[in-house]
């Protein structure tokens, strides 16, 4: 029951897609985005309704329901088109559902007047039915075609004002910048399937567990790490991030949807669904990814001055939490990261919209401040969520913030040598307060700077406000439905009930029992301290999220004080910096000077690229651009001189002399033998007469002459 | 006692006769007169034939023929002859080239 519903939560966005397609120009506005915005809420409905099913009918244990229709046949082996809804799919299904619908809201008023206004709820709506099917797939190749959905989605979006030739170079650079990433992932896929010949996860997982990679662990290790990288392009990690933060050039709603709660955040999706298979050294290599660009990126957003290339990073930087997380195996913390974040994230970004339309389109905080008066709900929603992202306690992102560093504090503790896995993080924590306080403060209170911004301000229409104040309220909910189930943590017979009531119970319920990395013994890298036995599911989800047992408890305990304590330093440097003028920036700046330039640039990756990649494929066009010239050229202009001269040569010699010339010259024989024998038709009697008589007598002599002769 | 190669004889000599004057002669008329020449020397031979009593009556019968063909021809000559001086002006036939190739 539950997939069917699904699907058609899943077709909806698709059929809203295909009327505008067709008729979108016709209804125009505002009829295409109520069509889309209520298509989008009727999903999300369904989804809501499914997942109470859900936790209606989950009697313990990872269920998984599935759906499968014979898709393609290759040779005797058919490819499904599955869909698998375990509780991670409903989680996901009603976070996208939820947000999306939101932000389709949001979207009514945001793109209020613009000239391509159906447009872009067409792109909404197939986006929304392509994030939906990512999350449905249930096979690596349904996982892939969805994937690329999304991203041409995204390319679509961002270069939605594509009269704006920053916006289409954005585009292209996002597109060209998620192909490296995909390229890795269809490699993995196919070593995968070579490996397997397999594409779904289930089967995959059950292949890798009998062994099909048996004395292949570096193999393994590859596949695993290519198919990380397409969440690499995808979810914006270091050293694919560069394309985030100039994606902000599409409108803010797209910001809000694709490139903050939904579209990026399915590079930690799919690593939480390949997780089984990464062996203990690709979940190194992706929790080192995950910890440089959580640091990387936070740095770069204290010096940002644009509202939305700050959340930008601020989005790569949380990504880059939930990398980690999963890479040091605290899966379930990751993931509920995954779902504070969205709601947050999108808050933040819708609210940013909100100011970028109240000023007139304004995106520098350096012109704005003091708008607090201006547009209160704006101000009071966006501080939510900057507290929210902070890890104030007691709001969502807390909760999943302190989950996973509790993880990373207990896989630190054990593994010593990876002791940087805690510690940027943490610090990471102290920086995000930091930053989100600096642009809370400079956009809405401290001194208004630039006077005809603050002037001409004003608060959002209803439309547009709304989202924000439900987005703020879930913001606020959504980690104490989280927290629900560690109260009720006990005997794993019975719980499973109770843990599936709550969020993370529901996230826990669908982490793999299973995964390479744990049967390697020497190099345990499960959850800490020890790698669990196989099958205590209550055990493990409840370790990483932070369980009340034993050493565990004093990890999530110490992490709490230590995230908070972040969180505190984080916002009284920001206080003392921007409200006290204890500190004042621009002598800090001054001082540290190359630091600043170092992040202003964005520690020059863009350089970096252009110098390197961006320059080596210009050289290779060049080349390209040469070897066509002259040694292409040359073959064919070469080919066809010879061909001009063959043809020349028959046309002039063989067809002109040869051909024309039997033709010609058989005329010409006709002619002149023609000409011979005219000369005996005088037109005198006299002549013929002669030359009858003549021949006659010829005969008549020759039959008389014939008896003599013979 | 006049036989058969006297008949032949006088054949042949009007034969080359009328050829003589159609081959020499530029009237038309005088044409005219050799073709006839070189049919009564056809007559003459047909006629000589029959009356050695080879074929019959036959030759008598072709000669006949031949009178009356020798007539018409010479009535579509004539009446060429006209059209021709209409044409021409003149009964040359050496003038009358129109036809060469």
């Amino acid at each position: 029951m539950i997939p069917y519903a699904l699907i058609i939560a899943w077709l909806l966005p698709l059929g809203g897609f295909a009327v505008l397609v067709f008729f979108g120009r016709r209804i125009g506005e505002p009829g295409a985005g109520i069509l889309a915005a209520g298509l989008m809420i009727a999903s999300a409905a369904i989804a809501l309704v499914s997942g109470f099913n859900w936790l209606g009918l989950n009697t313990g244990g990872a269920t998984t329901l599935s759906l499968k229709i014979p898709w393609i046949y290759i040779g005797d082996q058919a490819m499904d088109f599955g869909v698998r809804v375990d509780s991670l799919t409903i989680v996901m299904f009603t976070m996208v559902t939820v947000v999306a619908s939101s932000i389709f809201v949001y979207s009514v008023g945001y793109m209020h007047g613009d000239k391509r206004f159906a447009r872009f709820f067409t792109y909404l709506s197939l986006f929304g039915f392509s994030m939906l099917g990512l999350v449905l797939a249930d096979s690596l190749l349904g996982l892939f075609i969805f994937w690329e959905l999304v991203g041409v989605c995204s390319y679509f979006l961002i270069g939605f004002w594509f009269e704006k030739q920053s916006a289409s170079d954005a585009a292209k650079k996002a597109f060209i910048v998620n192909r490296v990433g995909d390229f890795l992932f269809i490699v993995g896929i196919a070593t995968m399937f070579s490996m397997t010949g397999n594409l779904t996860l289930e089967g995959i997982f059950a292949k890798v567990r009998e062994g099909a990679f048996a004395g292949h662990d570096t193999l393994l290790t590859f596949a695993g790490i290519c198919l990380f990288f397409g969440a690499v392009g995808k979810s914006a990690q270091f050293p694919l991030h560069v394309w985030l933060p100039d994606a902000m050039e599409g409108p803010t709603p797209v910001s809000a949807l694709i490139h903050a709660a939904t579209m990026v955040a399915a590079g930690v999706y799919l690593v939480g669904r390949i997780f089984p298979i990464l062996t203990v050294p690709a979940l190194h290599f992706i929790a080192y990814i995950g910890a440089i660009t959580l640091f990387g990126s936070a740095l770069i957003a204290i010096v940002m001055t644009d509202i939305k290339r700050v959340l930008a990073y601020s989005t790569i930087s949380q990504l880059g939490y939930m990398i980690l997380s999963l890479g040091i195996g605290g899966w379930v913390a990751g993931l509920f990261h995954l779902i504070t974040h969205a709601c947050f994230k999108a808050l933040l970004f819708l609210g940013s919209g909100s100011v970028i339309h109240g000023c007139n389109g304004e995106q520098d905080i350096r012109k704005m401040g003091k708008l607090h008066a201006k547009m209160p709900i704006t101000s009071i929603t966006f501080l939510v969520a900057t507290l929210a992202i902070s890890g104030v306690p007691f709001l969502s992102g807390a909760y999943s913030k302190d989950a996973m560093l509790s993880a990373m504090l207990g896989f630190s503790w054990v593994h010593r040598a990876h002791w940087v896995l805690f510690l940027v993080p943490a610090v990471g924590a102290a920086i995000t307060a930091f930053y989100m306080m600096r642009l809370y403060l400079l956009v809405f209170h401290t001194s208004a700077r630039d006077h005809h911004v603050h002037d001409h301000a004003h608060e959002s229409p209803r439309v547009m406000w709304l989202p924000l104040a439900f987005l703020a309220v879930l913001t606020v909910s959504i980690g104490w439905f989280g927290s629900l189930p560690q109260q009720h943590q006990g005997a794993s017979g019975e719980t499973a009930v109770a843990a599936g009531s709550g969020l993370i119970g529901l996230i826990a319920d669908a982490q793999p029992q299973w995964a390479v990395s744990r049967q390697s013994s020497n190099a345990p890298h499960g959850d800490p301290p020890a790698p669990p036995p196989e099958g205590a599911r209550a055990e493990t989800g409840a370790a990483s999220a932070g369980s009340h047992e034993g050493s565990h408890g004093g990890f999530h305990l110490a992490a709490t004080v230590i995230a908070t304590g972040a969180m505190a330093l984080g916002f009284l440097l920001a206080f003392l910096t921007y409200s006290f003028g204890v500190i004042s920036p621009e002598q800090t700046t001054r001082r540290l000077q190359p630091v600043y330039r170092l992040l202003v640039n964005k520690f020059y990756f863009d350089e970096l690229y252009r110098a390197t990649v961006v320059a080596f494929v210009l050289k290779l066009a060049a080349f390209g651009r040469w070897f066509d010239r002259k040694i292409l050229d040359g073959i064919a202009d070469g080919s066809a001189r010879w061909v001009t001269r063959t043809a020349f040569f028959s046309g002039l010699t063989l067809d002109n002399k040869g051909v024309d010339g039997a033709v010609n010259g058989a005329a010409e024989l006709a002619f002149a033998s023609g000409n011979i024998v005219r000369k005996g038709q005088t037109g005198r009697i006299r002549t013929y007469v002669l030359t009858m008589a003549t021949l006659v007598a010829a005969v008549v002599f020759y039959i008389g002459m014939y008896h003599y002769i013979y | 006692m006049i036989e058969l190669q006297h008949y032949l004889i006088l054949s042949a000599a009007l034969l080359v006769l009328g050829l003589v004057i159609i081959v020499s002669k530029r009237n038309a008329i005088a044409i005219l007169i050799g073709v006839e020449f070189i049919l009564n020397a056809a007559n003459l031979n047909v006629v000589a034939f029959s009356s050695q009593g080879i074929g019959g009556l036959d030759g008598q019968t072709a000669a006949i023929f031949l009178i009356v063909i020798a007539a018409t021809e010479a009535a579509v000559a004539l009446a060429i002859f006209l059209n021709f001086y209409n044409i021409i002006a003149t009964i040359d036939v050496d003038r009358g080239d129109k036809l060469r190739g």
